[in-house]
């Protein structure tokens, strides 16, 4: 129980900070937030509301009522009154519209069922929208692209992307996403990037899919093909770093996603895969000798 | 040495320290941008918790395969499946550089 009320106290916790933040929305809240880096309860709101939707399974203590509630046809066809008393509630507030139920001490905190806009992508569904928030909900809009959660303006207004909030983005997904909707040309044109270096990589790639929606029968039968990879090692006129070197990035093609992943490079790296083997803590060599199969 | 690479994920065939640390298993990254993971999964019948033991020392994740290691795949819900091929790995996470230092890669 002390586990339990810990988390219970932490998700009071954000859930309150969500509530001081509602006013914080779209587009440029987010990219205010982006640039002045302290936007505390934007970035609290959207924990709270990626909680909802990205939590570890949804579990009773989650406090989902979809699942809670029909404990109410169970205990109505056990007859069990006792049950029956707090789970009738529960169903009625589902079917009146209620997603996310939570309370503390004082405060029953209420969240009605979230506008969702999903794609199907390899067999499974991802949140995506590409005019407006993917994820709609009491908490906090979220915005998604092709199921990456990503700042409201990299949807809406892929015009504001700059080069800096590449540079600064943390999350390779969302500077993937940043990158794709800034588009490679206005990228490269912007920070007057130019390839020092291309190279490639056959290895052998696993032909098999895997999503959720793969029967679990036949998750580990892997079939392998050759395959090579293109890397190419950048470097920017534009942007110095701290020590006045140009910057430089390696761009990978993935392989098993097909997506293109953009990593920020060393400054003494002059080739593709002495970056990425660096990237794994390898020389170039080893990378290629050792790594025997890839996605 | 046979590593196999899964997006950010690299597990290099290691011998596991005989004083690392047993840990539970659990996926071996998780995206925190995405909900997805990278996890240990199985196409028997027996469970994968029964299959594989995960260690940890020295701030290093390590994998051992009780069985069969073709037994175990390593998935994601975007990436490609690998078949584990040898006992003992230890996860080795992508890194990147950054304005300060070098960094974990995040996705």
């Amino acid at each position: 129980m002390d586990a339990m009320d810990a988390r219970a106290a932490m998700d009071a916790r954000d859930a309150m900070a969500a509530r001081a933040g509602r006013a914080a929305m779209a587009a440029m809240a987010a990219r205010a937030a982006m640039d002045a880096m302290d936007a505390r309860d934007a970035r609290a709101l959207q924990r709270f509301a990626q909680w909802c939707i990205q939590g570890r399974g949804w579990y009773w203590y989650r406090w989902e009522i979809s699942w809670l509630a029909t404990t109410a046809f169970g205990a109505d066809q056990l007859k069990n009154s006792t049950v029956a008393a707090w789970s009738n509630p529960l169903l009625d507030a589902y079917l009146a519209g209620c997603w996310i139920l939570y309370w503390t001490d004082d405060t029953l905190y209420w969240l009605a069922k979230p506008t969702v806009h999903i794609e199907q992508s390899d067999g499974q569904r991802r949140l995506h929208n590409e005019s407006y928030a993917a994820l709609e909900s009491d908490g906090k809009n979220l915005y998604f692209w092709h199921g990456v959660l990503v700042p409201a303006f990299v949807v809406v207004r892929p015009d504001w992307i700059t080069i800096d909030h590449i540079r600064k983005e943390d999350n390779a997904e969302v500077r993937r996403v940043m990158i794709e909707r800034m588009g490679w040309d206005r990228f490269c044109a912007e920070a007057k990037l130019k390839v020092i270096h291309t190279d490639t990589l056959t290895a052998r790639f696993p032909t098999l899919p895997v999503s959720e929606t793969v029967h679990a029968d036949m998750r580990a039968v892997t079939s392998y093909r050759e395959g090579t990879e293109v890397a190419e090692l950048l470097e920017s006129e534009e942007f110095k770093d701290f020590d006045g070197l140009p910057l430089k990035f390696v761009r990978i093609t993935d392989p098993s996603t097909g997506e293109k992943y953009t990593l920020r490079a060393w400054p003494n790296n002059t080739r593709a895969y002495e970056t990425i083997g660096q990237t794994f803590g390898m020389s170039e060599k080893d990378y290629k000798q050792q790594v025997y199969t890839h996605s | 040495m046979k590593c196999i690479r899964q997006g950010d994920v690299l597990l290099m065939p290691t011998t596991i320290p005989t004083d690392a640390k047993r840990i539970a298993v659990r996926p071996i990254a998780l995206g925190e941008k995405t909900g997805h993971h990278h996890s240990l999964m199985t196409c028997t019948e027996t469970p994968v918790e029964e299959l594989v033991e995960m260690y940890e020392k020295d701030g290093k994740t390590y994998v051992r395969a009780l069985g069969d290691p073709t037994d175990v795949a390593l998935v994601h819900q975007q990436h490609k499946a690998h078949k584990l091929t040898e006992k003992e790995y230890v996860y080795v996470p992508q890194v990147e550089n950054s304005d300060w230092g070098t960094r974990k890669v995040i996705d």
